[in-house]
Formats: C-alpha cells, sequence, structure tokens
C-alpha cells in the first residue's frame, strides 16, 4: 500500500498494534491460570521433599527478617508440623549472587531440641551455565548440606569436612552463592521462635550464626522469653527485639 | 518444485546461522546443551512461520513507510504469546532459555525474513521459507550444541556417553562463551571449505 498520509499511517499502525494486544490478552488468559498452578505445584513437591512433616503452615510475614548478609533475601518462611509438633521450617531464599544471576533456593530445616540442621535442599530456580553451574541441581551436591548447621563454608578442591561443602568444580561462585542462600535460611529460621519448643538454655545456639558477623549491628540474644510455654503455635518471625 | 526449493534454500543454501551469520546472539549463547538449541530453534521457527505468514497476508495492507515498525508489532506478539505457551506448558525449558525468548523480537534472522522474502511473496511461499529458515536454524544451534555438550559436559541431553572407564575429562571452556565462539569459527571454516571446492568446481 502506497500512501504517506500520516493519518492513515497512523491508523494502520494502531489498528495491527491493537489487534496484538487483545490477541495477547486472550492468550495470557488461558495461559495464566495455569502458570500458576506450575509455580504452585512446584512449590509444594519442593516442600514435602525437603522437610519430613505432614503438614505446613501458611507463609509466615517475613518482612521483618534483617539477614547479616546483602545480597541474599528471604522469599517465604513456613513451618512444618507433624502430629501437631513444629518440627522444623521450610525456608525460601533468593541468593543474587550466582554466576547466572538470581538463584532460588527452599531449605528444609529440622528443629531437634532447639538446634536447626539442614534437612534438605531444594534449588527452586538457577540460570547457570549447563555442565557446570548447573551441576548444583545435581543430588551429589545438594545431599551435602544435609545435617550442616548455620554458617556453612565452601570447599574449594575436594576433602571437605565438618561443616564445610565441596564446591562444584569449575563453579564456585554459584556453590558459595547456594551456600549463602542456605546459611540466611538457617539464619532466618533461628529468629523464629515457635513457643512450645522455646527453651531458654538453646538461645545462644539459635543466634549463632549472627554472633560471628562482625558487621552485624542487629542486637542478639534478646528474644522476649515467652511464658505460654504450652500454647501449641504461637510464632514470631524474625524480630531480633527492639533496643532503644 | 519451487516449495521444495524454498525449504532447501533455508536449511542449506542460505543457512540463516551459517551462511547468512544471522541471528549470532542467540546461537552463541543458547547453544550450551543440545536441548536448549532444539528448544530454542522450535521457538524461533515458530515465531518466523506465523510472522512469515501473517506478515505475507498483510504485505498489500501496510504502508511500506510504517512496515518496519509493523513487523516488530506483529514478531513481538508472536514471540510474547510463545514465551507465555512455554512458561505455562514447559517451564523447564522456559527457566533455562531465559532472557533469550523476549530476545528473539530482534532477531534479525525474523525480521531478515519479513523484509526480504515474506513482504514480496505468497502466503505459502512465506510458510514454507520460514519452515525452512527456522529448521536450518534449529540444525545450525542442534550441531554446535552437540559439539559444546559433548566436549565440554561429556553428556548428550544430560546423558553422558562416555564410559566411566575412559575417564574423560570434559573441557569446561567448551560451555563458557569462548566454547561458542571456538565452536562456530571453526564449523564456518569446514563449512566454507566444503563449499569453496563445490564453488569452484561451478566457476
Amino acid at each position: 500500500m502506497k500512501t504517506s498520509n500520516p493519518v492513515v499511517l497512523a491508523l494502520v499502525l494502531f489498528l495491527i498494534t491493537a489487534i496484538v494486544t487483545f490477541a495477547l490478552a486472550f492468550v495470557n488468559s488461558l495461559t495464566e491460570p495455569v502458570i500458576a498452578m506450575n509455580t504452585e505445584q512446584k512449590i509444594t513437591e519442593a516442600q514435602q521433599a525437603v522437610l519430613d512433616a505432614d503438614e505446613f503452615s501458611d507463609d509466615l510475614d517475613t518482612a521483618n527478617i534483617q539477614l547479616s548478609e546483602t545480597g541474599v533475601s528471604v522469599d517465604a518462611l513456613k513451618l512444618g508440623f507433624t502430629d501437631g509438633e513444629c518440627v522444623g521450617y521450610v525456608v525460601t531464599t533468593t541468593c543474587s549472587e550466582g554466576y547466572g544471576g538470581d538463584i532460588q533456593v527452599m531449605v528444609g530445616i529440622n528443629n531437634e531440641g532447639g538446634e536447626n540442621t539442614v534437612n534438605k535442599i531444594e534449588i527452586l530456580s538457577l540460570s547457570e551455565t549447563p555442565g557446570l553451574g548447573a551441576n548444583a541441581q545435581k543430588d551429589t551436591f545438594k545431599d551435602q548440606y544435609g545435617g550442616k548447621e548455620a554458617g556453612i563454608t565452601v570447599k574449594k578442591g575436594g576433602g571437605a569436612t565438618g561443616n564445610e561443602i565441596d564446591a562444584i568444580s569449575g563453579a564456585t561462585i554459584t556453590s558459595k552463592a547456594v551456600t549463602k542462600a542456605v546459611n540466611a535460611a538457617l539464619e532466618a529460621a533461628s529468629g523464629v521462635v515457635v513457643s512450645s519448643d522455646f527453651d531458654e538454655s538453646e538461645e545462644p545456639e539459635s543466634v549463632e550464626p549472627e554472633s560471628v558477623e562482625p558487621e552485624s549491628v542487629e542486637p542478639e540474644g534478646a528474644e522476649p522469653e515467652n511464658a505460654d510455654a504450652g500454647d501449641a503455635v504461637p510464632v514470631e518471625v524474625g524480630e531480633k527485639a527492639e533496643v532503644e | 518444485m519451487k516449495s521444495i526449493k524454498t525449504i532447501l534454500n533455508g536449511l542449506l543454501y542460505e543457512n540463516p546461522t551459517f551462511i547468512l551469520l544471522l541471528g549470532m546472539c542467540p546461537t552463541l549463547a543458547t547453544t550450551t546443551g543440545v536441548s536448549n538449541a532444539v528448544g530454542m530453534g522450535l521457538s524461533a521457527a515458530a515465531v518466523l512461520i506465523c510472522s512469515n505468514i501473517v506478515i505475507s497476508l498483510l504485505r498489500k495492507l501496510i504502508p511500506s513507510k510504517i512496515r518496519i515498525a509493523a513487523y516488530i508489532v506483529i514478531i513481538a506478539g508472536f514471540v510474547t504469546v510463545v514465551q507465555m505457551a512455554l512458561e505455562a506448558y514447559l517451564p523447564s525449558l522456559y527457566e533455562s532459555l531465559g532472557l533469550y525468548i523476549p530476545l528473539i523480537v530482534v532477531n534479525c534472522i525474523i525480521l531478515g525474513r519479513a523484509e526480504a522474502f515474506a513482504s514480496k511473496n505468497s502466503v505459502w511461499l512465506s510458510a514454507l521459507d520460514g519452515l525452512g529458515m527456522g529448521l536450518g536454524f534449529t540444525c545450525a544451534l542442534v550441531l554446535i550444541a552437540l559439539v559444546r555438550e559433548v566436549l565440554g559436559a561429556g553428556e548428550i541431553l544430560g546423558m553422558s556417553i562416555f564410559p566411566e572407564a575412559w575417564n574423560f575429562q570434559p573441557a569446561s571452556i567448551m560451555l563458557l562463551a569462548p566454547g561458542a565462539f571456538l565452536t562456530l569459527g571453526v564449523l564456518l571454516g569446514i563449512i566454507n571449505a566444503v563449499r569453496g571446492r563445490g564453488g569452484k568446481k561451478n566457476a
């Protein structure tokens, strides 16, 4: 079509854009529920994989959680219950320091006698290099985190002992980012007080990860003692008590 | 006859990656594994076929002054459809292709075929051209990805192919950006050498 009338030109372009927009809106209305369902299903499957619990609570409010490190954030925190007892936490954290961007990790944390150890982790999303960083999704790497406690460090070149994990060869950055996400999850979980399990003597344990951080400016160990020790599950998240 | 020629043209004689050297960004970036390459190639092919058809249908209606803008809107529309469909039905592929799906919009193969072919030819031929170019792009990506995945990870489609006894040490560099350039360069060299010989005969 040969025309240079600007009104016609604008009208034609407007028509094309409008049609495309409606087509996209239609496709979106079809795919949106499927996408939402996929995401939910993925999360449900992952949380059952990382923590042995019969039931999971709803997401707790994580807005108040202050982490001692930057580059990592807490996306969600849930409690897991077996026979009405809180047996642990499922914490989802995102570390932005992966080689290919954000790495989202779901960490199942066992809480036994007030001590938090990692049960299992699941990588929810990552965009690392296949064959290198993407190997973080393999069980041989993920299973290393089982039983570890806060302050996990990465060891290069194999032979990790104690609270260390072996870095994926050629992908130290990825290994560190995943570890950071796991440590942040442990840190977030340590700030959760479940009153039925609350035991004053355990308190130093649960704040340990922060006390070794020199930059940490959060006042520690000031959790308000909970008198209602018999209550089933009142929960406080992430508050380090405000000290004036 | 012309139909077959159009398809072969995209697959071989004017292969977008190896001959026209178009769309290098996704070629280099998404060929770390065969599954990614297939996903990227087929997504681009789907967009290419659809956009070629629509642009060919509208070729007499779109004023030439705004044709590029119109093409981009149409292409972007199809890319977004592909993106939403992948996210809904193939979420794992969607995650590994990541940013490169939206980037199909600016893949110069697609705009190039719209401008060079679809805007001048019938719907049927344009669709075939899209198919041929799309498959040519897919084959090229798979070929590069095959080399990179085998040498860089010792795997094909995520499965180990070397017996453990060989103690094969994959060269990780093949999976990183330099590996993409090395592979592409060597493959281009081989293809040019083969074509050069054929060309001399004809001359």
